[in-house]
C-alpha cells in the first residue's frame, strides 16, 4: 500500500479531476448489473450505455457471437430512453464516488440534439456523442465515417451542450481516422474517445447463414487492441484534444499502453462482460506496473511514443 | 468474480451429454431452482462465458451438479475436464422459479424437454410434493436421466423415436394423462401405441389450480403456451434460452419479448430478469 501511495493516479480530463484514468466503455457496463460485484467508486468515471431521447427496441436476436479472441454484438443500442436513465441509473451512480459520462445515441441530427439537450440539464459530468455505432442503419456510423457529417453533428450538439464537456466517440471503420478526428475538433468537440467496434461478421458454415440475426455486428475484445492503439496514437498526433482510449483492454499493462499512445483516460469494454469486477484487478495491475518501472505520476507517460 | 472450482467428477451420460459435479459451496448454498452458472474456458481465445443451468445442488456437501451438451469448442473443453481439474465459475445467476405458486396449487406439472430437463430435477426436489406433481421428460431417443426424479412425482417419459416411454412429445403425453387422470398407464405398455387412449380433439381443462413449470425447446414452450393460454386456473413458468453475452445483465444481448397485462410489449434480459418468465407473457418470434 505504501508503494501505491507514491504513484499519482489522478488525471485531469477536460478540466475535471478524475481519481484515476479508468472508465468503462459504453454498452459494456450497466451500473446496477455491475454494482453487486465491486465498489463502483474504484473507477475514475463510469460511462453508461448509449441513450436516445426515446426508448429503442434494438435488433433481433441472436445479437451476440463469439469469435477468436473477441466477440461480435448487434445489440443496436437498445435503451430505455433519456427519462428512464435520468430517473434511474444516474441517481444510482451518484451514490458512488465516481464521475458520470453518458453516451448519446440518435438516428438524425435532430435526435442527437434532443437527447443532448435533456442530458445537458441532467446530473452528469460529461457527455459522449456516439457517432460510431455500426449496428444501426441511420445515424451512428453514417455520421462517424464522413468528415462532413461528423463535423456537422458535433457542431449541432455542441451548440446545446453548454454545461458539460462534449466527447465525440469515433468509428474505426474508416480509411483515415485522423480526418474524422480533425473534423470533430473543428465541430467543437472537447475530447475524443476511440475506438468503437470494428464492423465484423461470422457465418455458421453448417447452417449456411450468419450467426447474428442482423448479419453483421461490432467486433470487440483483446483481438482488436493493436488497431485501437494505432488509432489512438495517430489521433493523438493529429489533434490537440484529450483522448479516451479503448479497444481490447483487459490488463493494467494494456491501460499503460493506451496512455503511452496518447490517451488521458482508458476505457474497459468487453472485459466487463467476462469478468464483472475486472476494474479492481486492472487498476492494481496498472499501479504495479507504474511502481515497477519507477513512474511517480501517471501523467508522465502520456503520449511518450514519438 | 469468477472463482476456480474443483471438479469432483465429469462423466458422459450419452453421446455429447456430460454430467459434471463441482465443489462450489457458496453457489450450492445460495442457488435456487431455475438459476444457472457461467462456466469460463481456459483457452483465452474463447472469451465468453457458457451459461449452464443448475441441475442440482447439495448444500451439505457444497457441490453443484451441471448437465451440459457439447455444442462447440467451449463445451468440448469442459467435456475434456477430469476429476481433480478446476474450472472457472460464476453464479448463481438469473432469477429462478417461483415456488410459492406451487404451494397453493392442486396440481404441479414439471416438463423438461431435452437439455431443458436437468434444471427440473433441482426444481422437483425443492417443490417436494410428490402426491400432486407429474413430471414429463422428453428425450430424442435413449434416456440419459430420469430415475433421479422418481421420488418427487409421477414420471412420464417420452421420446421422439419411441426408444423410451411414449413415442411423441411431452405435450402429447401430458394431454393423454392429464385429460384422463384416472387411467393409470403402466410403463410397460407405453411402447405399444394401440393401448394408448387417443388424444381428444379438445383436451378437457385441468381440474383445480395448476402450475406448469417448463424448460425445453422453443416449439415445446410455444405449444404449452397455446394449450393453456385461455385457462385462468393454470399458471405457467417457462425457462427461456437465448445466446448470451455476459450473463449478468450488462450487455443487452439476450432480451425476451413479453406482452404485459396492459398489452404493452416489454424487453427483459433473459440472463438477469429471467431466465424464468411468466409463460403466458412470452412472445415467441
Amino acid at each position: 500500500m505504501s508503494q501505491d501511495q507514491k504513484t499519482n493516479m489522478k488525471v485531469s480530463f477536460c478540466g475535471i479531476d478524475m481519481k484515476n484514468p479508468l472508465t468503462t466503455a459504453s454498452g459494456t457496463f450497466n451500473p446496477k448489473a455491475h454494482a453487486p460485484y465491486y465498489d463502483l467508486s474504484v473507477l475514475g468515471a463510469c460511462t453508461i450505455k448509449g441513450v436516445a431521447e426515446k426508448p429503442w427496441p434494438g435488433n433481433p436476436t441472436p445479437r451476440i457471437a463469439e469469435v477468436y479472441g473477441g466477440m461480435l454484438n448487434s445489440v443496436g443500442l437498445m435503451n430505455p430512453g433519456a427519462d428512464a436513465v435520468i430517473g434511474d441509473d444516474i441517481p444510482f451512480l451518484r451514490t458512488y464516488d465516481t464521475k458520470i459520462i453518458v453516451n448519446l445515441a440518435g438516428h438524425t441530427v435532430d435526435e442527437y440534439v434532443a437527447v443532448a439537450e435533456k442530458m445537458n440539464e441532467a446530473d452528469v459530468d460529461l457527455l459522449e456523442l456516439n457517432i460510431s455505432c455500426p449496428n444501426i442503419k441511420e445515424g451512428g456510423a453514417a455520421f462517424g465515417t464522413s468528415p462532413v457529417m461528423a463535423e456537422k453533428v458535433t457542431a449541432a450538439v455542441k451548440k446545446v451542450v453548454t454545461k458539460k464537456p462534449l466527447i465525440v466517440k469515433l468509428s474505426p471503420n474508416v480509411t483515415d481516422i485522423t480526418e474524422i478526428a480533425r473534423a470533430v475538433q473543428a465541430g467543437g468537440a472537447d475530447a475524443i474517445s476511440l475506438i468503437n467496434t470494428l464492423l465484423g461478421m461470422k457465418i455458421d458454415i453448417y447452417r449456411r447463414r450468419p450467426v447474428l440475426a442482423n448479419k453483421m455486428g461490432g467486433f470487440s475484445g483483446p483481438a482488436v487492441k493493436p488497431v485501437a492503439v494505432r488509432m489512438v496514437y495517430q489521433v493523438h498526433k493529429a489533434v490537440d484534444l484529450p483522448l479516451i482510449g479503448m479497444g481490447g483492454v483487459s490488463t493494467g499493462e494494456d491501460v499503460a499502453e493506451f496512455i503511452m499512445a496518447g490517451a488521458t483516460m482508458v476505457a474497459i469494454g468487453t472485459q466487463n462482460l467476462i469478468e464483472p469486477d475486472c476494474p479492481v484487478r486492472i487498476l492494481a495491475e496498472l499501479k504495479e506496473f507504474l511502481n515497477k518501472t519507477g513512474v511517480k505520476d501517471i501523467n508522465e507517460i502520456r503520449g511518450i511514443i514519438d | 468474480m469468477p472463482t476456480r472450482a474443483r471438479i469432483f467428477s465429469n462423466q458422459a451420460l450419452d453421446d455429447k451429454i456430460y454430467r459434471m459435479v463441482l465443489e462450489a459451496p457458496k453457489i450450492a448454498q445460495t442457488c435456487r431452482p431455475g438459476q444457472f452458472v457461467n462456466l469460463y474456458c481456459d483457452d483465452k481465445s474463447r472469451l465468453l462465458p457458457r451459461p449452464i443451468s443448475i441441475c442440482d445442488a447439495d448444500q451439505k456437501e457444497g457441490t453443484l451438479t451441471l448437465i451440459f451438451a457439447v455444442v462447440g469448442q467451449g463445451t468440448e473443453e469442459f467435456a475434456g475436464k477430469k476429476a481433480g481439474d478446476t474450472i472457472r465459475v460464476l453464479g448463481p445467476l438469473g432469477n429462478g422459479y417461483d415456488l410459492k405458486t406451487a404451494q397453493g396449487a392442486d396440481r404441479i406439472l414439471v416438463m423438461g424437454g431435452g437439455l431443458g430437463m436437468p434444471p427440473m430435477l433441482f426444481l422437483a426436489r425443492k417443490l417436494n410434493a410428490p402426491q400432486k406433481t407429474d413430471i414429463y421428460l422428453g428425450f430424442r431417443s435413449q434416456p440419459w436421466m430420469g430415475q433421479e426424479f422418481r421420488s418427487f412425482g409421477t414420471v412420464y417419459e417420452s421420446s421422439d423415436d419411441g426408444a423410451c416411454g411414449f413415442k411423441g412429445t411431452v405435450l402429447d403425453k401430458m394431454r393423454k394423462v392429464e385429460t384422463a387422470p384416472s387411467v393409470e398407464i403402466a410403463p410397460s405398455v407405453e411402447t405399444a401405441p394401440s393401448v394408448e387412449t387417443a388424444p381428444s380433439e379438445e383436451p378437457a381443462p385441468l381440474t383445480g389450480k395448476t402450475v406448469v413449470y417448463a424448460c425445453g425447446p422453443k416449439p415445446m414452450l410455444k405449444a404449452l403456451q397455446q394449450e393453456f393460454a385461455a385457462d385462468d386456473k393454470v399458471d405457467c413458468y417457462f425457462s427461456l434460452e437465448e445466446r448470451m453475452g455476459c450473463g449478468i445483465g450488462a450487455c443487452a444481448g439476450c432480451p425476451a419479448l413479453l406482452r404485459m397485462p396492459d398489452g404493452s410489449i416489454e424487453r427483459h434480459g433473459v440472463c438477469k430478469e429471467g431466465p424464468i418468465f411468466n409463460g403466458k407473457q412470452v412472445i415467441f418470434e
